[in-house]
């Protein structure tokens, strides 16, 4: 294997209690594109007129035919596909509006999914994932174990996307593994 | 045994076997150590600080000040446990304190005869001189005398987790306030945290003979706790106490998860630190009696009346046998009452009132005790236990009561502490007559007794209002909630009881056994304000905060003074509410889990390469590899050394900063950073740039190429890369903001390896692709480019040297990095670590993290001239002060022993050769030393003034610290190649 | 404390990072060496209102101007630095 995964030494998939499982999201394509002042509109027309796409509003992602557009700033966000593809590439018509900057391989992406999946991230994130708060389509990033992580929900189950920067893969999954070692916090009382 | 037979929220069904001072006891779920301990009996259960006064149980919850006990032993025994609030397991473990060399016996207890010796202010005055004897004599002496428990002295065995808590209303306390509030805040559908610091909720519902909607008070919190789980959004954390309150609703509680057991479950933490969000928070805390000052009011045996009544209804444990109850108010009658009830005798009640009810007449004559309306304690029998009182009525007739336990009931504080966290002071109620809340935090409401509301029926209707009225606040309206009956009769507040006279010490701090002499002593000395009183008696200031002595050590100090009790006031309470262990604070974060570690994707290789790795801030980096034979660091850093200047050797460079800027004004851009011109620099080039801060001292460098005509790539040194990318992002958004340019970090993005010597073309020339020029003419220093590896890869290719020779940064993206070094070593590089890149960048002088100190200008560091006269860069103006221009200014200067063998050291004073050592000579400094293979010799960088106008001459290096004084001469900063034929080769 | 993002909504003060006094102008590049020093050195340290830079560093990544009172930490306004 010429690639090698960023939490090289770590499992690929682990099981913790309740059928919630963790595992590494790579390789992906993933490009930052920045929109230049006054140029937000005209990306985001581009963008739909292209790939069929809407670009996010803040603190929130959307897919469409595979690519998906996380918000990552004001004017600012992360194109993203599953694999490895020549995106920038794929992007390059965006460069009138926007400034595109490859980090394919800056990043490492954890998907925990399961029921204690939000138990699990009280150990973790210093933000508040009730359902009635955080919901599949919204992203977040903040401070968790002295690292930036940004954490996006997918899906009900629930299931969430953590990133950080790929040095720090290993911390990230450690600091997982600490917030998931032990009983869950809050689902022992309400059972 | 002084169990009584029935009632009690005890397990009779199930015995617990637990130890005391080396003793066998059992006790009943349910029970705590203290409750279990009385229950067998046992009344002593520790010796003061000071004095080592016998001490037994004075209360019945955290704000215990008297039974602290060592819990568990070994690496998990624990200090200064108050024996109430320590669940019965089973097996437990716990001993008393500060005794010695048993608790019955104390030799110690002496220290009560050297009173004079450690009265008010000891520390300050009696031990000042001769300073000699502080450390030989005194503290010894007051170690070995004074005291409270042990700590574990091995590394602790248990794990402690952290986790954040949101939510619209937080109660705090579950007594019949907490509980009211909860219910009507949870009914509206807010999300409500519901926090309890015992294992069951209630507080004193738990503790007293009530009824609520015609059930008894425990059933009643039962009931609510079963209606709190069918509201969907309230979360009920037992066994957590909430601790502090900081800014804009943010709260720190701390769970005890399992702290009720022998020893935590596999994998389950011991305590948990949870992190709270609350849009509002009703604080009801509850109270804590007040201790009643007169004199041996310490006795073992001598307990808060309200204490009484949870041992008697809650533990079903009778804490000796004939009780008296004194009480100042209505209160006490409570426990006469309950004794009444269970048919418990009184030997005697004294009310400092001269007049009563009819009801409480009533009960006096049914608990056959006798009546002193008016009356005092006069004397108090027992040293380790009581066993009899001299009372008096209020004609002053004395008499003896055989008793050995007395109730004392001097009314209660409101729990404030939780509403003073971010600085409000509590206020003298003189209606309530205690200090209750007064400015709150933003967001907080107070409700029941933590307000000042003791009757029942008035706590549950403040509760339910202010837990209704917070969830309006927090957007979940509704109509007005039930609010739970219950019929007690009203009852008159208790004030401050202060008995000057009697016999005896009259403590008003039982943990730091402070008195009223004590008091007097600091009123005498002028310590009247009770901040400084506090200070100078140590009034307050022990694990227990003063919960139940603070407002009478106030009350002493207001009677001395003659000024009220608003007047005098009291002191500010600050977190945490009660301890917290450091190992819960930290969480997860000890040993290598202190904190995150950032590894390169060359780590692996690097590791079985055997490198030795440093942290350079949260990053790994390879230091050196040992090589077998080789036994110190500098056989391998100097092998390496040779290897890349005679052959060629492999760096990971991945750790440097790496930012990439894209943009049509990407190049006016780093015109602005940077002091000198990048705006020309050809596409395929690169070069190297310095950046100062605003205030003209250089902030950090590295070199920058042109990979396109609008995308460029930054490098940074690796500690202040974060820094770089905030600062860019500062200039471009607030200084800079129309200018098309956009820039983030990809120091993730791609693995960097330096590749140099004499033999790097011929390396990188087998690692590209085939059908690359990598020729001098077709890529000639400082040139840079896209190219292929390891089969179509992308690549970056630049052609800089940090060391002087040929050399050449290759990048690839981050999961081919480990490929690609695997690669560029099988090709005949030779790895080497961090070492072996200072020692030659050094032997070339160029700057890094000693000369990049802060404190240095462009100037200082041969750098002036690339300073553009031509644009406005940050910095520039500051930069022409004349002060940063005086060429007397420390600057880069080389330095060579003049005797080979001498070493120099980093952080050595440069002096004139002849120079006394003196500060008023001193010139400059070492910044970075090493030992140049090249030259065979220990080489410098320093920092000299007027230095480079000094080369040649012969100074003097100084280093008084660790004894180094060598001669040294002055030299050209790059000791190798000076003409840089290497690095164009 | 905790501080209002205005483009993430309101997280703890330890997403953020510390730099100083907001609301100062850089001056032009040959301003006389006095309006240089009160823009790198002096400024005001008001007990009560002041505006104040913070990056939202873990979160966003702009730069905000927060303005808070000194005294009790109130937060009154969080909005983006640039102008
Ligand atoms: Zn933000």
């Amino acid at each position: 294997m010429v690639e090698h995964s960023a939490f090289a030494g770590a499992q690929a998939v682990t099981a913790t209690q309740g059928g919630t499982t963790v595992r590494a999201i790579e390789p992906l394509s993933v490009v930052s594109v920045t929109a230049w002042r006054g140029q937000e509109a005209a990306l985001a027309d581009a963008v739909r007129a292209t790939f069929g796409l809407d670009l996010p509003q803040a603190g929130r992602w959307t897919a469409h035919a595979g690519l998906t557009a996380i918000w990552a700033g004001p004017g600012h966000w992360w194109l993203q596909r599953g694999g490895r593809s020549a995106l920038m590439q794929e992007l390059a018509a965006l460069g009138d509006h926007a400034g595109l900057i490859d980090i394919s391989d800056a990043r490492a992406v954890l998907r925990l999914r399961g029921p204690l999946a939000r138990d699990i991230l009280l150990g973790l994130l210093p933000l508040d994932l009730h359902p009635s708060v955080f919901t599949p389509g919204q992203v977040a990033s903040t401070i968790a174990a002295h690292m930036t992580v940004q954490v996006r929900q997918l899906d009900d189950k629930p299931t969430f996307d953590l990133s950080c920067l790929r040095s720090y893969a290993g911390s990230l999954w450690r600091a997982l593994e600490l917030a998931s070692a032990g009983p869950p916090r809050l689902s022992a009382l309400s059972a | 045994m002084t169990r009584i037979s029935t009632g009690g929220l005890i397990d009779r069904s199930k015995t617990l076997r637990f130890r005391f001072d080396g003793t066998n006891y059992s006790g009943r779920p349910g029970d705590t150590l203290a409750s279990a301990l009385l229950a067998n009996g046992v009344r002593l259960m520790g010796r003061s600080f000071k004095y080592h006064r016998p001490r037994g149980v004075l209360s019945a919850g955290p704000e215990e000040p008297s039974a602290l006990v060592e819990l568990r032993s070994g690496a998990r025994r624990e200090p200064n446990i108050p024996a109430p609030v320590v669940e019965l397991f089973h097996g437990l473990e716990a001993s008393s304190q500060n005794r010695f060399p048993s608790l019955g016996f104390d030799l110690m207890a002496v220290n009560g005869l050297l009173a004079p010796l450690f009265s008010a202010g000891f520390y300050y005055k009696t031990f000042m001189w001769p300073a000699s004897w502080w450390e030989k004599l005194y503290e010894p002496l007051i170690r070995h005398a004074a005291g409270l428990g042990r700590a574990a002295t091995e590394d602790d065995p248990d794990s402690y987790d952290r986790a954040h808590l949101f939510c619209d209303v937080l109660v705090v306390g579950s007594g019949p306030a907490g509980l009211a509030a909860a219910l009507a805040a949870g009914r509206r559908g807010a999300r409500v945290v519901l926090c309890e610091s015992g294992p069951l909720l209630g507080g004193r519902l738990l503790a007293e003979h009530t009824e609520i909607d015609g059930m008894p008070g425990p059933a009643w919190a039962a009931a609510t706790e079963a209606a709190l789980r069918d509201c969907p959004g309230v979360t009920i954390l037992r066994r957590t106490t909430v601790a502090a309150v900081f800014d804009h609703g943010s709260y720190v509680a701390v769970e005890r998860v399992a702290d009720h057991k022998p020893v935590p479950d596999s994998h389950e933490p011991r305590q948990r630190v949870w992190r709270i969000v609350a849009k509002r928070c009703v604080l009801a805390a509850g109270a804590f009696e007040r201790l009643a000052t007169f004199g041996d009011n310490d006795r073992p045996g001598v307990m808060l009346a309200g204490a009484v009544r949870t041992y008697l209804n809650r533990y079903a444990v009778l804490p000796g046998r004939a009780p008296v109850v004194a009480t100042s108010g209505d209160d006490g009658w409570r426990t006469v009452a309950d004794c009444v009830r269970l048919g418990i005798g009184v030997a005697a009640i004294i009310d400092r009132r001269s007049e009563i009810t009819s009801q409480q007449r009533q009960l006096a004559e049914a608990s056959g005790a006798q009546l002193l309306l008016g009356g005092r304690i006069a004397r108090v029998y027992g040293g380790t236990g009581l066993y009899g009182l001299d009372v008096e009525d209020a004609a002053g007739k004395r008499q003896f009561v055989s008793t050995e336990l007395l109730a004392v009931a001097g009314g209660w504080n409101p729990a404030v502490q939780l509403a003073c966290h971010l600085g409000g002071k509590p206020v003298w109620s003189e209606h309530t007559q205690a200090f209750v809340p007064g400015t709150l935090p933003p967001g907080m409401s107070v409700a029941g007794a933590a307000r000042g509301t003791f009757g029942l029926a008035a706590a549950l209707a403040e509760g339910s209002a202010a837990g209704a009225a917070a969830a309006d606040g927090t957007g979940f309206a509704g109509s007005a909630p039930a609010v739970p009956r219950a019929d007690d009769a009203a009852t008159t507040p208790a004030p401050i009881w202060f008995l000057a006279g009697g016999r005896g010490k009259a403590f008003v701090d039982f943990q730091h056994d402070v008195t009223t002499a004590d008091i007097a002593q600091a009123q005498q000395e002028g310590f009247v304000s009770v901040e400084h009183m506090k200070r100078y008696t140590t009034h307050g200031m022990a694990t227990d905060q003063g919960k139940t002595g603070g407002v009478a050590g106030m009350a002493a100090m207001a009677a001395l003074t003659g000024r009220s009790m608003a007047e005098t006031g009291t002191t500010l309470h600050r977190p945490p509410y009660t301890p917290i262990a450091i190992g819960a604070l930290a969480g997860h974060h000890r040993g290598k889990d202190f904190r995150p570690t950032r590894r390169t994707p060359a780590h692996d290789w690097a590791a079985e390469q055997g490198a030795s790795f440093v942290e350079t801030g949260p990053w790994l980096r390879a230091e050196w590899f040992t090589q077998p034979g080789e036994r110190t660091w500098l056989q391998s850093c100097t092998r390496e050394v040779n290897a890349v200047r005679g052959g060629v050797g492999v760096c990971d460079v991945s750790t440097l900063g790496k930012i990439e800027i894209v943009g049509p004004d990407a190049g006016a851009f780093l015109d602005f950073l940077y002091i000198n011109t990048f705006s020309t620099l050809p596409v395929g080039r690169v070069r190297y740039g310095t950046m100062l801060r605003e205030d003209g001292f250089v902030f950090d460098d590295g070199t920058t190429a042109r990979l396109a005509p609008d995308r460029w790539v930054m490098t940074t040194t690796t500690a202040n890369a974060p820094r770089v990318l905030q600062h860019m992002e500062f200039v471009h958004q607030v200084l800079r903001p129309d200018w098309r340019v956009a820039f983030v970090s990809v120091t993730d993005q791609w693995a960097q390896f330096a590749v140099a010597g004499p033999r790097a073309r011929s390396v990188i020339a087998a690692v590209l692709d085939a059908g690359f020029d990598v020729s001098d003419a077709a890529f000639p220093f400082m040139a840079a480019g896209n190219f292929t590896s390891l089969g179509g890869v992308e690549t970056r290719l630049f052609r800089i040297s940090f060391s002087g020779e040929q050399a050449y940064e290759i990048g690839v993206p981050s999961a081919y990095g480990d490929a690609l070094v695997r690669k560029i070593a099988a090709a005949g590089a030779v790895p080497y670590g961090l070492e072996a890149l200072s020692v030659m960048r050094i032997e070339k002088g160029h700057p890094a993290g000693g000369e990049l100190n802060g404190q240095t200008t462009a100037m200082d560091l041969g750098m002036g001239r690339m300073m553009s006269s031509k644009k406005d860069f940050i910095g520039r103006a500051m930069a022409q002060r004349p002060a940063l221009r005086d060429p007397q200014r420390p600057a880069l200067v080389g330095l060579k022993p003049v005797k080979a063998g001498d070493r120099l050291r980093a952080g050595a004073h440069l002096l004139p050769r002849t120079a006394t050592h003196r500060i008023e000579n001193d010139q400059g400094w070492i910044s970075s030393v090493a030992f140049s293979p090249s030259l065979n010799s220990w080489i410098g960088l320093g920092l000299l003034a007027n230095g480079p106008a000094r080369h040649g001459e012969i100074i003097r290096t100084l280093d008084p610290v660790r004894g180094g004084n060598a001669l040294a001469e002055v030299v050209s900063p790059c000791f190798i190649d000076p003409d840089g034929v290497r690095l164009r080769g | 404390m905790r501080i209002p993002c205005p483009h993430c909504g309101e997280r703890g003060n330890d997403e953020f990072f510390y730099l100083g006094a907001a609301g100062l102008t850089r001056p032009a590049a040959d301003a006389q060496p006095e309006a240089w020093h009160d823009y790198v050195y002096l400024r005001d340290n008001p007990a009560g209102k002041h505006s104040e830079l913070w990056q939202h560093a873990h979160g966003c990544r702009r730069w905000l101007v927060v303005t808070r009172d000194t005294r009790t930490h109130a937060v009154f306004s969080a909005v983006d630095a640039t102008p």
